[in-house]
């Protein structure tokens, strides 16, 4: 189960739903990022836990055992509150990858966008709306980790979907058409 | 002396940026209860959980800055 916190493809949606489901509706997909995307975050983590190590044993040498000085109070209290702020960080990087994603149901593809904690957007097209799915795959990463760039073009309002960073975005293009020919055939 | 004074200020200058921060753990504990309601997973639980973990953190950081810098 735990796994399932770090899939970018995921197809066991069991027990997941989003506003506006329809009662007849199924999510057959939920696509993310490719998890490699959060490397950066996650190294910058790594150094952020050593900082105040750092900043105590090189800047203020010999300050540490002695409790009952001011500035070793500060540091401490310091410390504690750069630690919390780590904790902090982990989490929005991490909600900022989870909830953006991509949804395939039976009936539309739903693109939640969560830009920042003050600024998501959601917007959703029904698969028969659908006009034309193209991919791209560029540059060193992209190519070595296999993720890309996945336009969808429709005939709604919106006439845009792009998912960048989909993992496997040829896999996904693929789904997506074949889903749009069953529908538009019906 | 003057080190006492100024480990003194900066320890006012670390509560006020904790003070902010309150509001930013707030911020993000409600906005992981509108993702859940956007997007839910058998995870939401667990997002809820850690938000007020953070929140509650966040309060007790305060505290202790505010007994030992005060």
């Amino acid at each position: 189960m735990i796994s399932q916190l770090f899939h970018s493809f995921e197809t066991n949606t069991k027990g997941m739903g989003f506003q506006g489901k329809d009662d007849d509706e199924q999510i057959l997909y939920v696509l993310r990022r490719h998890f490699i995307v959060n490397f950066k975050w996650v190294a910058l983590t790594f150094i952020f836990l050593f900082v105040p190590v750092l900043v105590s044993a090189v800047l203020l040498p010999g300050l540490q055992n002695d409790l009952s000085a001011r500035p070793s109070k500060f540091i401490f209290a310091a410390s504690l509150f750069w630690y919390l702020f780590v904790f902090g960080f982990v989490i929005e990087r991490f909600l900022h990858w989870f909830f953006n994603i991509f949804i395939v149901t039976t009936k539309k593809i739903v693109d939640m966008d969560f830009f920042n904690l003050l600024h998501r957007n959601i917007s959703e097209t029904p698969l028969q709306n659908i006009e034309d799915v193209t991919y791209e795959i560029k540059g060193l990463p992209g190519i070595v980790f296999n993720y890309g760039i996945v336009t969808i073009q429709t005939a709604g309002e919106r006439r845009e979907f792009e998912f960048e960073h989909l993992g496997n975005p040829s896999k996904i293009a693929d789904i997506v058409s074949d889903l749009v020919r069953g529908v538009k055939n019906r | 002396m003057i080190l006492t004074g100024f480990f003194q200020l900066l320890g006012i200058l670390l509560i006020i940026i904790e003070i902010i921060y309150i509001f930013y753990a707030f911020i993000i504990a409600r906005q992981v209860n509108l993702l859940n309601k956007s997007f839910m997973t058998e995870f939401s639980f667990a997002f809820t959980f850690l938000s007020y973990v953070h929140l509650l953190l966040t309060f007790v950081v305060v505290l202790i800055s505010f007994v030992l810098l005060i």
